[in-house]
């Protein structure tokens, strides 16, 4: 986690400008909408020979969809998480369905669920030809909780944090497994830019 | 009983099988058995010059084996009445969290069936040399970028016949190890086998580890050649490192540093390879080099009295004292030794626990046959792995009051 704390501080910065007027993102039902974010974030594998140090570093996301109601929206996301030491990359790639509900009119914030695939790789920065690394994939639930601040009428601004939760996958090194019913969590706090 | 720490496979039954339902496994490794008889290892040692100790005190510490003789076993080098062996077999196995599932480590399994496996000579070693180490929980190094990703921890307990007091080793390949490893990633096995140690009849050059020195004829002469090697401090390396140095800085370490790199595979008959393992055994102070312009057995302590050297470096204890090659005050005992855990290997998924194979770990097979070693493999593969692992005993001594060469 040691290059989360400058991020975080960073994204808290951009995050909470003063005076600014929480507001939900109520749009007419049947709009559109897009997001795109950056974040840190936090990943780790869970198993009993799985390293447990949750490595932190960059991920971005990007997520589009429509509004079901005036308080709800859904849409499908993608998400890449990284973290490189020294000539090893670890990756998280993601991607699912989500939805976002306002549960207080007149209020910012709004809580995230999800569903979908994650996806960890790990290997050499510059692999052999014929090395694979580590893989893992398995089904990914989200969880997390947002704040919106309105920018205009149609663009905003906001913070969020989220939890990607997996479990029962398979760690492969090379394609051979070397661990069953692994779990993989991927915790980011993020901010995010949407247009409504 | 005072001598029960080691001498008795007391109770074991009870804990082992305990430990085997807690492992999920119906075979375990050792099972208590009644002796039938004695072992060609066991009652070999007899005490000379300043042992203290008496050959039935000796004979004390047995184990029975798999195949219920009689046989050696870890004892301290100074038994509880008081008395000394004159030599010590390494770390107290008792420590190893491997004990309660392993038991104590017969001496001269693999060395007692040779023979009868079918091999034409036998092939036995002195007691002293049987060396023990042993490490809990340590942390494995995973190939390549896997360090990341993974994070393994074993138990590893092992035991070498690593005879560095004679010149056995100078020819002989043969040489009996005893294998035992629990990984958190479910590898484990446990070999014994009488591994050939590089080629037969020939040794490397322990300062240079390059250099082969044709050394004479192996005993048995039929030794087959294996993988690894030897490498024997040599003539060379005590002239280079100890007589004349470039700087006049005598260095006993680097000059009389021992390894032997052993390479051991069990196999099953028809050439699959259940597990591998291959750890160097390293030794800093053995009691003999090797010279071929010195008849009999050249020996470092002599060059303690050499003027450029006497009471310098490993010498320096010595003062102005000169004393023999095999008393307890000679800092070259064999008593300062360490292990490179290296590599190991499963590949077992399928297969049941125990396995039976020759002393060589060869023709391995489900059931018993006339000359078989017990061995015990995880059902488990672990090729996805690199499982290396690290130096284990590196700063440890096992001098103690008595210990001499031959030890």
């Amino acid at each position: 986690m040691r290059h989360a704390l400058p991020v975080l501080l960073l994204i808290v910065a951009l995050a909470s400008p003063a005076g600014a007027r929480a507001q939900s993102a109520q749009s007419p039902s049947g709009g559109m909408w897009w997001s795109v974010s950056a974040a840190a974030g936090g990943a780790r594998l869970s198993c009993n020979i799985c390293d447990p140090t949750r490595d932190a570093g960059p991920a971005v996301e990007g997520a589009i969809g429509t509004y079901a109601s005036p308080a709800v929206r859904v849409g499908v996301d993608g998400g890449w998480w990284t973290f490189r030491e020294d000539d090893f990359r670890e990756q998280v790639m993601s991607a699912g369905v989500v939805a976002e509900v306002h549960p207080r009119r007149g209020s910012g914030l709004h809580l995230i669920g999800g569903l979908g695939w994650s996806g960890y790789r790990a290997n050499d920065t510059d692999p052999a030809p014929d090395q694979e690394g580590f893989s893992y994939d398995a089904l990914r639930l989200r969880l997390g909780a947002g704040w919106d601040l309105p920018l205009t009428s149609s663009w905003s601004v906001g913070n969020r944090v989220t939890l990607d939760a997996s479990s029962l996958g398979t760690l492969k090194d090379e394609d051979t497994p070397i661990a069953r019913a692994v779990g993989l969590s991927v915790v980011r706090i993020a901010i995010y830019l949407r247009h409504n | 009983m005072k001598h029960s720490i080691a001498r008795r496979p007391f109770g074991f039954a009870a804990t082992v099988l305990l430990a085997a339902a807690a492992c999920g496994t119906d075979d375990p490794f050792f099972v208590e058995l009644p002796s039938i008889g004695d072992g060609v290892a066991f009652g070999i040692w007899a005490p000379g010059l300043t042992d203290t100790c008496s050959a039935a005190i000796h004979n004390a510490y047995y184990t029975v084996g798999p195949d219920s003789l009689r046989y050696p076993t870890w004892h301290p080098p100074v038994d509880p009445s008081g008395c000394t062996f004159g030599h010590e077999h390494g770390r107290d196995p008792s420590g190893s969290d491997l004990f309660r599932e392993v038991g104590p480590i017969p001496f001269g399994y693999a060395n007692q069936h040779l023979e009868e496996g079918g091999f034409g000579a036998p092939r036995n070693e002195d007691h002293v040399g049987h060396k023990v180490e042993w490490e809990n929980d340590v942390a494995m190094d995973i190939g390549g970028a896997g360090g990341n990703v993974v994070s393994i921890e074993c138990d590893i307990l092992v035991k070498l016949h690593q005879g560095t007091h004679s010149a056995d080793a100078f020819t002989n390949n043969l040489h009996e190890v005893a294998y035992h490893i629990r990984c958190s990633d479910g590898t484990g096995f446990s070999a014994t086998a009488l591994t050939p140690i590089g080629t037969a009849g020939e040794m490397v050059v322990g300062c240079d580890r390059q250099t082969h020195i044709d050394a004479g004829t192996a005993n048995p002469s039929i030794s087959p050649d294996g993988g690894g090697q030897r490498a024997i401090p040599e003539a060379a390396c005590m002239q280079s490192q100890v007589i004349a140095p470039s700087d006049g800085r005598p260095r006993f370490d680097n000059a009389l540093h021992e390894s032997w790199e052993i390479s051991v595979g069990l196999r099953t008959a028809n050439g699959h390879t259940l597990a591998a393992f291959n750890p160097y055994f390293q030794v800093r102070d053995p009691s003999r080099f090797f010279d071929n312009g010195v008849p009999g057995l050249a020996r470092p302590i002599d060059l303690c009295y050499l003027p450029q050297v006497r009471g310098r470096d490993r010498c320096a204890a010595l003062g102005t004292d000169s004393v023999g090659w095999n008393d307890p005050r000679s800092p070259f005992k064999g008593t300062r030794r360490f292990v490179d855990v290296n590599g190991n290997f499963i590949s077992n998924a399928d297969g049941p626990n125990v396995w039976w194979t020759d002393s060589f770990g060869r023709n391995g097979r489900t059931e018993p046959f006339p000359g078989a070693i017990r061995q015990w493999v995880a059902s488990r593969d672990n090729d996805g792995i690199d499982l290396h692992g690290p130096t284990i005993g590196r700063n440890r001594n096992y001098d103690a009051p008595g210990v001499r060469a031959p030890n």
